[in-house]
């Protein structure tokens, strides 16, 4: 009976690993890479003694250190595992505190875990969530060993103690110890309900008294360190838009195209990263129009009240490749204060580089100092410094030589500072051009086309060209004139063909869809202009 | 059990180890030692907390010694940076009230000889300062609702608390906090967001305003109260936040428009007069510390954002009758700021009213991101300027303060990073002459100032801590009562 019992366990502990681990590392690994560049452990004294400042400190600063470890390719999904895994040995035991025959313990214990999992599965779910669970399923085992029971002082005193201990070490994970308290006072041979009237009222009077000392809402209080926006459910769309986001931090430009053909997402922050991966690889004059396009929401994403966190993290990284580094500094900054814990690693690592790039080095350094206190951030510091000590900063040569001023979603008056102090800087001529064309601004196109791009016969980019037509066309412009513009002879073919099935049509979208679905002509005739204010 | 003793035994050496480092053979140099805080040849009031300090990117083992003329000697050892012990160090400065203390620090880096620094001295002036100081910590992330909260400090000690976060009052913003002449009882405090107000504590009693009126241009914002304590005076401003394209230069926040009003608290009504809600822009009022006068800066009306350049501050004054709430008929330029190019921002006078301490930049008012903005002083008995050669560095200073008994201020500065401001306490004589200034002491400043990613911002000088009960507030702040002013524009003129 014994060993089938055993067997049991290892088949149930094998039923949540091996599926949670293999989902986590083969399905999930973008969220977990995230999870861990929203914080920014430091292994100093003062770090560790600024989880005191709110409750659930023990089970928020061990969650962080082990967040850490979802630096690495597998940590992520290791420590998640083990940690569930932990959390159903604890639900076991204290199952069968609650008289619960032992099969029936192992077949019962997923219950928790289960939805764990799923809520650990989201952006806003802190490991030390889960680690508040742990504690409180382990001060009740020591509380239930101790059989308090017996007596009724012991009872007393030992509550007295463990529920403010609790709450300062584990928050919220208190009132989980209070109901495990409860169930195992119901199934005593004995129940002696009012033993536990005090408890009771302690467990829910404490977080008010700790609101002058905490400084938290009273929903918090009751909450901490489980957030109000936990869901439980397994987000795949966004997995793949992380991909994306990750692999563009990292500069994997060619993956990140690979990535927006595989999926063919018709999502603005993907659309985002896939037309910075296009300008990065210098194919977004060609290749703009083979994705979704909302507008040039696409191309900046707003930093505004109605923005989400993640996108105003995300929102530097097409300022910082660009080259406008005042405007990059401006919304990494924001982003670090709208991360969870307004300090993340990435935005640290970025806003070394960005003061860096700005050749600000004491600003600078201050950023590098934080990374050197971490464990698998000192190699960037590293190697940051040495880009300092040798003078190799090649990203200077994009940022704005002179003074201007623009509002913070100026996003044209951003790219005109920077072609003008460099004209050099294809990418945000491109991003330039593209914002008008996205915008169906013919002619404002032909503004920056005529002034920052010379008619030396080289070739002309297929979505420019077909924008350059429609100019063309709208102002009668004359034959010899057209050829002057150099746009390839099939472009020409197909903007003839385009007119005639066009016209034949009726301007019907259907007919034309096929054949030139993915080009500019199409989305300046047929794409619907929606909410433009705010992009 | 055995691993267990093993690792208490080797705790205790290293520990009997520290504290019998000795210095050995020393190679003595001319140089003063390159300390972080730069505490050298600084003037420190009598009742500070101790100014520990190190060294930057150093690894090693550190010896201080301070001794004094009296006999008295502290010493104190450590590995980046030193700690004193706090009763010591109270005792040693109060037995060397109106002395020099010499400070004499020995390092040596790891594998390497000891090496003993020229001594510094550090000046212990017999007056102390208010023993607390209030401070709003935000990251530098331009007007933005996120973590932030008001802070007290006690600095007699390293006790931080705070007075309010934000995580209690989630998306709203918490700015100008100011007191009745450093006095704890009486604050205000705006709060911008859905549960937006100002806070007004007299003593226990809270009460939330809604200091906009339909005559007036927004919420009161820019404080300062009537030494009388019945008035505050604000400043009511459209502001636009414009951004700059290269890196010496961040961000500006410009008026559109801008008046000068006068709450009086007693009757719920906000005072002003036309000569203080002109076309032009006014802004940053206070009052002196007689009451009789309002001081404030004044700029010439300038298109925005195409002449944001030209936009320059002077230093203005115009009589006030407290009695009568009533302002005089003329306003008065101090300081003519614009003739020479420049901008006025946070006149300040001394509470013996004979300074007005003030900041001053190459245009605007957001100096809190310029560069070039200084501390200056007008003396108002001989209409002299000067600038603070002594407090100002090549970057930032900005917003200032003055400790109740008018000889030592605080002010913001970023000459730490160029990038988030910190504050730096000075002393100065009743004939202008400055002290060094010295940067606010922490238990471990690497720890402290390095780690942080907030900016220490609108520094005001307490005589206590500010004692409030949390819980009223936050009921206060929740219920949408909110009370109204009555928008009185024309109180001239004084006879």
């Amino acid at each position: 009976m014994r060993q089938w019992k055993n067997g049991m366990q290892w088949i149930t502990a094998a039923l949540i690993a091996v599926p949670c681990f293999t989902f986590l590392h083969f399905l999930y690994p973008y969220h977990l890479y995230l999870k861990e560049q929203l914080i920014l452990f430091l292994a100093t004294p003062d770090y560790f003694l600024s989880y005191f400042g709110k409750p659930a400190w023990l089970a928020l600063y061990a969650g962080d250190f082990f967040t850490q470890f979802f630096y690495f390719r597998g940590g992520g999904p290791t420590v998640i595992t083990i940690t569930l895994l932990v959390l159903w040995w604890l639900s076991i035991q204290t199952l069968k505190q609650f008289r619960v025959a032992g099969r029936w313990a192992v077949v019962a214990s997923p219950v928790l875990v289960i939805p764990e999992f799923l809520m650990l599965c989201g952006l806003h779910y802190k490991l030390g969530s889960t680690f508040s669970l742990i504690l409180a399923l382990t001060a009740f085992l020591i509380y239930s060993r101790l059989r308090p029971g017996d007596s009724r002082l012991r009872t007393f005193v030992l509550l007295l103690l463990l529920i403010p201990f609790l709450y300062w070490i584990a928050g919220s994970g208190v009132f989980f110890f209070l109901l495990c308290v409860i169930i195992f006072t119901l199934v005593q041979k004995k129940p002696r309900i009012q033993h536990l009237i005090f408890p009771l009222c302690l467990a829910l009077l404490i977080p008010l008294a700790a609101k002058p000392v905490y400084l938290l809402p009273a929903g918090k209080l009751y909450l901490y360190p489980r957030s109000q926006h936990t869901t439980l459910t397994i987000d795949l769309v966004w997995e793949k838009v992380l991909s994306m986001d990750s692999e563009s931090f990292w500069g994997h430009w060619d993956y990140v195209l690979d990535l927006a053909d595989k999926y063919q997402l018709k999502n603005p922050v993907a659309t985002y990263f896939t037309n910075l991966a296009l300008s990065q690889t210098g194919m977004m004059p060609d290749r703009l129009m083979d994705y979704y396009q909302p507008a040039t929401k696409g191309l900046f994403l707003p930093v505004s009240a109605e923005s989400t966190p993640m996108t105003i993290l995300f929102s530097n990284e097409v300022f910082f490749r660009l080259g406008d580094m005042n405007m990059a500094q401006h919304s990494a900054m924001l982003g670090m204060i709208f991360s969870p814990d307004g300090r993340s690693s990435r935005l640290v690592r970025r806003l070394a580089d960005i003061h860096i790039i700005n050749g600000e080095y004491e600003a600078a350094d201050k950023y590098l100092r934080m990374l050197e206190q971490t464990l698998f951030h000192k190699r960037q510091s590293s190697i940051r410094r040495e880009q300092i000590r040798t003078g190799s900063i090649p990203e200077r040569v994009n940022i704005p030589a002179f003074d201007s001023i623009r509002s913070g979603d100026d996003c044209i008056a951003s790219l005109n500072i920077l072609l003008e102090s460099n004209p050099g800087n294809k990418a945000a001529l491109d991003y330039l051009l593209c914002y008008h064309l996205l915008n169906k601004d013919i002619p404002s196109f032909m503004e920056v086309y005529e002034r920052w791009i010379p008619k030396d016969g080289s070739r002309v980019p297929d979505i420019y060209s077909q924008a350059i037509l429609i100019y063309l066309t709208q102002h009668k412009v004359p034959a010899q004139a057209v050829r002057s513009y150099g746009i390839p002879d099939n472009i020409l073919v197909d903007f003839m063909d385009y007119t005639r099935l066009f016209q034949e049509n009726n301007a019907q979208s259907g007919p034309l869809r096929e054949r030139f679905g993915k080009s500019y002509w199409f989305y300046y005739h047929f794409a619907v202009m929606v909410n433009h204010e705010n992009s | 059990m055995k691993k267990i003793i093993q690792i208490v035994a080797i705790g205790c050496l290293s520990v009997s180890m520290a504290c019998c480092i000795k210095v050995k053979d020393p190679q003595i140099t001319g140089e003063l030692p390159p300390v972080f805080p730069d505490y050298c040849g600084v003037t420190v009031p009598v009742n500070i907390a101790p100014l520990n300090f190190g060294f930057a990117d150093f690894e090693g083992n550190m010896y201080v010694s301070i001794q004094s003329n009296k006999g008295g000697t502290l010493t104190a050892t450590g590995r980046k940076s030193v700690r004193f012990n706090p009763e010591r160090w109270k005792n040693l400065l109060k037995e060397n009230s109106g002395d020099s203390l010499l400070v004499t620090v020995s390092a040596r880096a790891k594998n390497e000889q000891w090496v003993q620094y020229k001594p510094f001295t550090i000046y212990v002036s017999s007056i102390p300062v208010n023993e607390y100081l209030a401070y709003r910590l935000i990251a530098p992330g331009y007007e933005v609702y996120s973590k932030m909260g008001i802070y007290q400090r006690d600095l007699t000690s390293f006790r931080e608390e705070a007075i309010l976060e934000n995580t209690l009052i989630p998306s709203n913003c918490m700015n100008c906090h100011s007191f009745s002449r450093n006095d704890p009882g009486k604050m205000s405090l705006h709060i911008r967001g859905p549960l937006g107000g100002t806070i007004m504590k007299d003593g226990d009693s809270v009460q939330i305003f809604n200091t906009k009126t339909d005559s007036t241009l927004g919420n009161c914002v820019y404080p300062y109260w009537h030494p009388g304590g019945r008035y505050i005076t604000y400043s009511v401003n459209t502001t636009l936040q414009i951004f700059h394209a290269i890196q010496n230069e961040r961000v500006e926040v410009v008026d559109l428009a801008s008046d000068i009003v006068v709450l009086d608290t007693r009757t719920n009504r906000l005072l002003s007069c036309d000569l203080l809600k002109t076309n032009d822009f006014e802004t940053f009022p206070s009052f002196s510390p007689d009451g009789k006068t309002l001081y404030f800066s004044s700029s010439a009306f300038k298109s925005i954002p195409q002449e944001y350049k030209e936009v320059r501050y002077n230093l203005c004054a115009i009589a006030f009758d407290p009695d009568s709430g009533t302002f005089g008929d003329k306003v008065d330029t101090l300081v003519n700021a614009a003739a020479i190019g420049k901008s006025i921002s946070y006149g300040r006078p001394s509470p013996d009213g004979k300074y007005i301490m003030f900041t001053l930049s190459d245009y605007g008012n957001f100096s809190i991101w310029h560069k070039e903005a200084n501390l200056w002083l007008l003396n108002l008995e001989d209409g002299s300027l000067k600038e603070l050669t002594d407090v100002n560095s090549p970057d930032v200073e900005s917003y200032h303060s003055w400790s109740s008994e008018g000889f030592w201020f605080v002010f913001s500065s970023r000459r730490l990073d160029g990038l988030y401001t910190r504050l730096f306490l000075a002393g100065i004589s009743r004939d202008g002459t400055v002290s060094k200034p010295f940067l606010l002491p922490q238990k471990d400043p690497f720890a402290c100032y390095d780690a942080s990613f907030f900016s220490y911002n609108v520094p005001e000088f307490l005589t206590g801590p500010v004692k409030w009960d949390v819980r009223k507030m936050y009921r206060a702040l929740n219920k949408p009562e909110r009370k109204t002013l009555e928008y009185i524009g024309d109180q001239n003129l004084i006879q």
